[in-house]
Order: C-alpha cells, then structure tokens, then sequence
C-alpha cells in the first residue's frame, strides 16, 4: 500500500495536469472574490468552475493511469485491487483538499477587509463544509473514472455529473422555496379582499422531507446552503450578530452528510472495482 | 470528396453515440415541454402557445454537438483514420468540409428531431401555432444557422486537438461557458434599465427617507453598449439563448448574417490551421 501511495504521490507532482489543476482552482479563488467584491453577493456560478476543475483534472489524470495500463500494471505487479482503488483514492482526496485549501485561501486573501460583522464560527464550519464537499465530489468523480477505462467518456460523464447535480439542485431548490399558502390583497373602489388559498406547487410532509435528504445527499445541495448562509458576512454594511436555529442545526448536520455520503461511495466503488475487468 | 463524404456518413449512420445524441436532445426537449405546460398552464393558469416553446431545443443542444463532433472527430484521430485519409491522397481541407458536412448534418438533425417533439407532442396539447408560417419559417431557418456556427465553432477545436479526452473537455466546458455564464451576463447587462426609480423606506425609528431617481451606473452606453449588443447577437450560443426564451430576439435579421460570417471566419481559419497541422 504504501508503494502504491508512494508512486501515485510521485507520479501526480510530476503530471503537468496536476499543476494546472491547482493553479485553476487559485485563479477561480481570486475571480471568485473579485466578483463578490463587486457586486457584494456570493454567487454559486463562481463555485461551479472549481467543481469543474475537479472533474477534468481527476477523470484525465485516472484515465491516463487506464490507458497508458499503469492500472493494470499494478495489478500484475501483486497488488490487490482494493489496494490500488485506495491509494488511487487517497492521491486524488489529497490533491482535492490542496485545491479546495488554495480555492479558499486565494478567496479569502482577496476578501480582507470587504467582510462586515458575522460570527466566525459559521464561517470557519462552512469552510470545512467546502471541502468536505470538495472531498464528496471527489470520491464520486474518482469511482467513477476508476471504473469507466475509457478516458473520454469518462471525462464526458464526469463533467456532465457535476452538470446534473447543479441542475437538480436548483430544480429541488425550486420547489422548496414555494410558499404553503398564497396570500394576496385586491383593492376594489373602497372594498378590498384578502385571498389566502393553498399554493398547488407546495410539497409538503414525507415528500418535502424527502427532498429536503436529496437536497443534504447532493453535493451541490450543502455548497448552495453553506453560501446562502455566509452569503451576508460579505456585504460589508451588513450586520449578523448570530445564526438562526434553523441555520446553526444545518451547519452542524451538513459535514456529516458529507462526510457519510463519501465514506459510503468510497466502500461501494472499492467493492465494484475488486470486481471490474481490467483488459 | 464525394468518397470521403460517403464514408463519414456511413460511419455517422452506424455511430451509437449519434442515436444517443438524437434520443438525449429528445428527451430533454420532451421534459422541458411537459414542465413549461405542467407548470405555467396548469400551476399558474396560463395560455402559452406552442410558438413560444418551439425553440427549447437550443438550451440543450450545444451540450449534444460539444459531446458528439469531439468523439466523432476524435475517434478518427485515435483510429488514425485521419492520418490514412491523408496518407491515401485526400486534401486535407476536403477533410475538414467533409467533416463539417457530416456534423452538421448531425446537428441539425437532432434539432429538427427535438423541434418535430415538441410540435407533435405539443400541438394535441397546447393547440396549434399562432404565428403565421411565414414569420415562423424564417425563425426556425436563423436557428438552424446558429446550429450551424456553434457546430463550426467545435469542430474547429475537435479538427485541431488531436486528443479525444482533452477536446472532449475543452468543448463541454466552452459550450457551458458561453451558455451558462457569458450569454446570461450579456443579457443581464443589456436589459439593465438606464435610470434607478425613487425608492423610500422607513427606518426603525419611523423616520421615511427617500432615495431620488437616478441614473443606473451599471448601464452600458456608447462603444461598450454597441460591443455587448454585438457579442449577443453575433455569438451562436447568444443567438440560442434568445431564441430558447419566450419572446422573438430583437434583432433576428442580423442573426443569418453573423451567422454566416462566423461559419466563414471559423471554417477558414479551422481549414488553414488543419492543413498546416503535423498529423502524427
């Protein structure tokens, strides 16, 4: 285990891909600030290249290990198929976390003196958040390239993944945000009426909490509400002196949907990689 | 040249990745369709007719074209069938035409497919059209067009990296890009209103200020107006994201001739850089 870690380590600081990588995710740290900066509101499309980035550069960098048959050549060499799935897994955990680290680094480097008044605990958790929702996203994109061998679809697919999760996230974020009732005051002459009927588009019992656990599975789920959440500290003439319930109890359950969501993945794809043919 | 197009097309007729494509964009067209109507004429108790719906397609297709004309081309680089149309005496940019030819064949396909969805499930449904033939045809051949530049625009890059995987990459994140992120900010900065109404609130000790008319400081004018509106209806994905929404683009009569111009510029510049290109 700990030559494979060794190579994998030593083969990835060689990979141009890998540099590349990490000097992305600092640039999309500093665009990301500059245009919170801006315009004072923490957008989520300044979120969405890092996620990208983690994509194209875990599913080129996995396929490059199929196709050059560096995969099977450990295989051959006596190591165990579970042991190569680890240390692959380990590798790529690693260099997510030094993005994410950097992502964040470069973003709050460029945010000093633009933050107003917020409790630093929540925005030290949903940092950890961030990478820990970095870490998800990894562990799903490197299962899936370590089990799909041929580069391009993998590559194709994994971009189209992170896709998928923002379109469905925004999709169950819609309907979340409909309102139970729909109230509404007409003015007629000197009559006025007040309407309050029930909304059509409203989900409610085991449905809403349903979609609420798909909202937390999601990755992309706890990045949107970890944002909405710090989303004022970066508006300098704003004020929060504390966190609402409601928030305090997502900062503390979110990392462990994360951290479950991964662990989870990572057991199944060792399993299924134990049993994949490598031609 | 007729021998190159015939084998393309072969190799077209037989890709599963092309049938995947058609089968994608039809699905996605189908649920977008059932959403619109689901949601705005049954939820909202809205009358949307099936013109404005037509277009939907292009919200999705440029993923389609990214996806299909980068494997296409790719996999002839990783066969080396490239190098052996080469090899055998075929000139190179008789290659790129044929190539061009055959994915945009593809593409336009696949819109139609999409575009014949959305009028055979949408018609029983939402009732027929109400623009008259002749504004509508015109409409549906400027889409297309802009089908035509989005695909010139790939497969320049599909023609010039010669790695599947990378252009693969490079195409997806490009189309999502100028979809997702340059086409909503041209729009944005475009219908930005000029002046900021008067706005009055009252603070917590009931005292009401009032903020007077002003002028909007994040309004376009002059020169960078004229290159914002330009890039919005010159780029092909700018082109989609206006016909994708409910009302007819403003300039649609300039779209056929961006078009044209951007199909020219690209395939040229495409053709050349692949003659000069070292195929390994």
């Amino acid at each position: 285990m700990m030559k494979l870690l060794r190579a994998g380590f030593r083969r990835t600081c060689k990979n141009l891909l890998f540099w590349l990588g990490l000097g992305a995710a600092l640039l999309c740290g500093v665009i990301a600030a500059l245009l919170t900066r801006a315009s004072g509101y923490l957008d989520d499309m300044v979120i969405l290249p890092f996620f990208i980035i983690l994509a194209a550069v875990i599913s080129l960098m996995i396929g490059t290990e199929h196709s050059d048959g560096a995969m099977r050549n450990k295989i051959i060499s006596g190591h165990t198929k579970g042991n190569v799935f680890l240390s692959q897994l380990i590798v790529y955990l690693v260099f997510a976390f030094v993005a994410a680290a950097l992502y964040l680094g470069a973003f709050s480097i460029f945010m000093i003196g633009h933050v107003g008044a917020f409790p630093t605990y929540a925005l030290i958790v949903s940092a950890i958040g961030f990478l820990l929702v970095s870490l998800s996203y990894t562990v799903i994109l490197a299962t899936l390239s370590m089990m799909i061998s041929q580069k391009a679809v993998s590559a194709v697919i994994c971009l189209l993944l992170v896709v998928a999760t923002v379109l469905s996230i925004y999709a169950i974020d819609d309907a979340l945000a409909q309102r139970e009732f729909i109230y509404m005051e007409i003015e007629m002459g000197e009559c006025s009426y007040t309407i309050n009927e029930p909304n059509p588009r409203y989900i409610g019992g085991a449905a809403r909490r349903t979609m609420e656990f798909i909202r937390n599975i999601i990755p992309y789920g706890p990045t949107l509400q970890y944002m909405d959440m710090v989303s004022p500290a970066f508006r300098p003439w704003d004020v929060t002196l504390t966190l609402s319930a409601e928030e305090a109890n997502l900062l503390a359950i979110l990392p462990m949907y994360s951290i479950t969501e991964s662990a989870l993945i990572g057991a199944i794809g060792w399993l299924c990689f134990r049993k994949k043919e490598l031609k | 040249m007729v021998k190159l197009l015939r084998s393309d097309f072969r190799r077209l007729w037989r890709s599963k990745l092309f049938y995947l494509g058609i089968t994608a964009v039809a699905a996605s067209v189908a649920f977008g369709l059932i959403n619109n109507v689901h949601y705005k004429r049954i939820m909202l108790n809205l009358e949307i007719p099936i013109d404005n719906i037509l277009f939907l397609g292009t919200l999705v297709i440029g993923f389609a074209i990214a996806i299909f004309t980068s494997f296409f081309v790719g996999t002839e680089y990783s066969d080396g069938t490239m190098r052996s149309k080469v090899v055998v005496g075929h000139n190179r940019s008789m290659i790129y035409l044929s190539h061009f030819l055959t994915t945009t064949f593809a593409a336009v396909f696949m819109m139609v497919i999409g575009t014949a969805v959305i009028v055979v499930v949408g018609i029983p449904w939402m009732g027929s059209f109400v623009t008259s033939c002749t504004i509508l045809l015109p409409q549906i051949l400027c889409c297309l067009l802009s089908i035509v530049a989005l695909n010139a625009m790939i497969l320049l890059l599909a023609m010039l990296i010669p790695s599947k995987a990378i252009c693969a990459i490079v195409c997806l994140v490009l189309v999502m890009v100028m979809t997702n992120m340059i086409s909503p900010t041209l729009w944005s900065k475009l219908e930005a209103d000029p002046i900021i109404p008067e706005m009055s609130y009252t603070d917590s000790e009931g005292v009401v200020h009032t903020q007077p008319e002003q002028p909007n400081p994040h309004y376009a004018t002059g020169t960078t107006r004229t290159i914002l509106q330009l890039c919005y209806d010159m780029l092909p994905t700018a082109q989609m994201y206006q016909y994708g929404y409910d009302k007819i683009p403003k300039n649609i009569h300039l779209f056929p001739l961006y078009s044209v111009l951007f199909i020219g510029v690209l395939s040229t510049v495409g053709a050349c850089a692949f003659r000069r290109r070292d195929l390994k």
